[in-house]
């Protein structure tokens, strides 16, 4: 009776810790690796880190949540803005890391140079920055979408909010020779036009220049001068454009410009001169929602910038198609991300038949004590602030 | 590319000539950081020969130790006790003591070797301490691959006069090149030092026969260079606002030119060339339309052209040897 009493132990041992082998088996899940590639380093390095913080972000909280089969792992690059950095980034991505689908890039020329990497090795890429019409519509790389909104969108709305609703009816343009720039030119000439702006002056620097006197001379001695002065251009060289504005004591014209300088690198950088500068932002982010909650809880380092929500929203919505047809088959991802509806802290996002985004939300900002505001919320909207010539 | 301006109206009367001194000043502005850069190669070659390519990241580093000390001074609470001119002062002798000192390590690890090697061998030795110095800078100063915004040394009042905006750290800053490059020329032309520095450029072998010490003159060209460097470094960034680990680069390459352009060796010539390539950059950008793009090619395109039909340079003395 004894012997059977202690083999039925035996049994029950071995049957429960086989049982316990089978469970943590089934909880072995296969990892899936999903890649990221963004400045890290460099003139933009501000916009990549934030939106590197905000995937990492979405990564873990999916894992966490563990409602997933699979288990994701975020493998970050850096294009630290360049080309050729950014090609052998997305390469090493596709044929070492293997990774199922990435989300990539800040600048439109980084981008415009790793579409075709992407494209060669079938990998699905969706964009989290990168406004130049190109990217999406040139090729229509079946592989290629973007989550944010392009050029064409961000002027229009600057361009009909300055013209239509404020009256700031003529304009000098500066803008940066990289292919983000000259698409900003276009845009924002097509954009004007549309709603009866008037161009007075068009002028290309290349990045890096960092005196921007000489033009602005130039513009100021123009007959009759413009209310605007637009830069289609990155953080860096906008805010230096501010800065020697209002040393030339051009205070009395507006400045303007698109999501490439929304950061705060812009308002650190100008300091006191750029207040009253007026934007088209990246989708204004409540302090109080939860993304920036979880962000705050999770301790990064760097803020998650304009770009952040748009890389969070990428990565769930990347992972949400993974979940549901698995990571191997690449082209049915690339279709699935294509024709997914989903809805994150964006709002909804739904794709064209060239992969942009028909609904990457937008917010006009205006930079107030050294912050952007977004425009209804300052105290420019309610009138206790005003803009140049007003 | 169709540029819209032209189609604005011509510039007419008193405002064309408001815009021309406008440029002027900025040309001039510019200019004078060129010199200061200018004058380090100038003194270099005509010392003892050599270019030193890693020049323009010697005033690059200017700017950086000008932030380093800055900040300090605030972490330690020197700024706040100090009267804040005083304490700009302090940053810049600070500055130029340091750079001044760092420009002679590097003559005596990284030149001094090389001192009757053939040109190419200080050439090459140079351009690898450029690439040390500003990868150095890119990786231990902190966030240092991003643009770094620089202190505000200067007052930032500014006026009003005939239409013109003036600063007074913009003022302050033009006087300070203006009286570094003044007392420079007297350092070389007046005392007895700047007779041992002009010796040694004639023939050092004859100098070192008259009690010169040639090493300790060598030794002062640095120094003297570095220093112009290090302050060319501060004022640069006190005038563009921001600074990045590669504006020596270019600054080195325009520097270079300059004193090419006025002919290497001759200090009047680095001023000269100086100013010469900072009025065709600053006039191209602001009167050619849609001439800002090429400033940079405007710019080179007057260095090639003095190097083909004038390799002495403005007022070079020296022949140049092609090698």
């Amino acid at each position: 009776m004894k012997l059977l009493k202690v083999t039925f132990v035996i049994i029950a041992v071995i049957a429960l810790g086989l049982w316990g082998v089978q469970f943590s088996f089934a909880a072995e899940k296969t990892t899936v690796k999903i890649g990221f590639i963004g400045p890290l380093t460099g003139p933009n390095a501000a916009f990549g880190l934030g939106a590197r913080n905000s995937a990492d972000l979405a990564v873990k909280e999916t894992n966490r949540r563990g409602d997933s089969p699979y288990r994701y792992e975020l493998v970050v690059m850096d294009d630290a803005s360049d080309p050729s950095t950014g090609v052998a980034a997305a390469t090493k991505l596709c044929t070492i890391d293997k990774v199922a689908v990435a989300t990539t890039h800040f600048n439109s020329p980084v981008g415009l140079a790793t579409i075709h990497v992407f494209h060669r090795y079938g990998t699905p890429q969706m964009f989290w920055g990168g406004i130049h019409p190109d990217i999406t519509y040139k090729h229509n790389y079946p592989e290629v979408t973007r989550i944010c909104a392009n050029t064409i969108v961000e002027h229009n709305q600057l361009a009909s909010f300055l013209v239509e609703k404020l009256g700031y009816k003529t304009w000098s343009i500066i803008y940066d020779t990289t292919s983000y720039g000259d698409s900003c030119h276009k845009a924002v000439k097509d954009a004007l036009a549309k709603v009866g702006g008037e161009v007075l002056s068009a002028d290309g620097v290349p990045v890096g220049t960092q005196d921007f006197r000489p033009i602005l001379s130039r513009i100021k001695a123009l007959k009759p001068g413009p209310q605007v002065i637009y830069f289609g251009g990155v953080v860096t060289e906008a805010a230096l454009i501010k800065l020697q504005m209002t040393e030339m004591g051009m205070k009395n014209l507006l400045y303007a410009g698109v999501t490439g300088f929304d950061s705060e690198t812009f308002n650190k950088t100008a300091r006191d001169a750029a207040e009253g500068t007026v934007i088209v932002g990246k989708k204004a982010i409540g302090e109080d929602s939860p993304f920036v909650k979880a962000y705050k809880a999770e301790g990064y380092k760097e803020y998650y910038e304009a770009t952040g929500p748009y890389a969070y929203d990428a990565t769930n919505l990347i992972t949400a198609v993974i979940n549901k047809v698995g990571p191997d088959d690449k082209k049915l991802l690339a279709k699935t991300i294509r024709g997914i509806e989903y809805h994150g802290i964006l709002g909804p996002t739904k794709f064209d038949e060239f992969g942009q985004t028909l609904t990457g939300g937008l917010t006009m900002k205006v930079s107030q004590e050294g912050n952007w505001v977004p425009w209804d919320a300052s105290e420019y909207s309610t009138g206790k602030r005003s803009l140049p010539q007003k | 590319m169709a540029n819209p301006s032209c189609e604005s109206e011509p510039l007419l009367g008193n405002s064309a000539m408001l815009h021309f001194v406008e440029v002027l000043i900025i040309a001039l502005m510019l200019s004078s950081t060129y010199i200061l850069i200018a004058v380090g190669f100038t003194l270099f070659f005509g010392a003892i020969d050599i270019i030193q390519f890693a020049h323009g990241d010697v005033a690059m580093l200017g700017s950086f130790v000008g932030m380093i000390l800055y900040a300090l001074g605030h972490i330690t609470g020197i700024a706040l006790v100090l009267p804040a001119w005083l304490f700009v002062i302090g940053v810049m002798l600070g500055t130029l003591v340091i750079t001044g000192g760092l420009g002679v390590l590097f003559e005596r690890t990284v030149i001094k070797p090389f001192r009757d090697s053939p040109m190419l061998m200080i050439l090459v030795a140079t351009i690898a301490l450029g690439i040390i110095i500003r990868e150095s800078v890119r990786l231990f100063y902190p966030e240092g691959s991003n643009p770094q915004v620089f202190p505000r040394l200067f007052p930032q009042a500014g006026f009003q006069l005939n239409g013109l905006y003036f600063r007074v750290g913009h003022i302050l800053i033009f006087g300070i090149s203006l009286l570094l490059i003044l007392t420079m020329m007297i350092f070389i032309n007046r005392t007895k030092t700047g007779l041992a520095i002009r010796a040694i450029s004639q023939n050092i072998e004859a100098a070192s026969l008259m009690g010169i010490n040639p090493d300790l003159a060598i030794l002062v060209t640095f120094f003297t260079g570095s220093v112009l460097a290090g302050i060319a470094g501060i004022l640069i960034g006190s005038y563009f606002s921001v600074v990045k680990f590669d504006i020596g680069l270019m600054g080195g390459i325009k520097g270079f030119s300059a004193a090419v352009v006025g002919g290497l060796g001759n200090f009047n010539g680095a001023i000269l060339g100086g100013l010469t390539l900072g009025m065709v950059e600053t006039f191209a950008s602001a009167y050619i339309p849609g001439g800002a793009p090429y400033k940079d090619v405007y710019a080179f395109i007057i260095v090639v052209f003095f190097l083909v039909f004038r390799p002495a340079g403005l007022l070079g003395e020296k022949a140049y040897q092609k090698v």
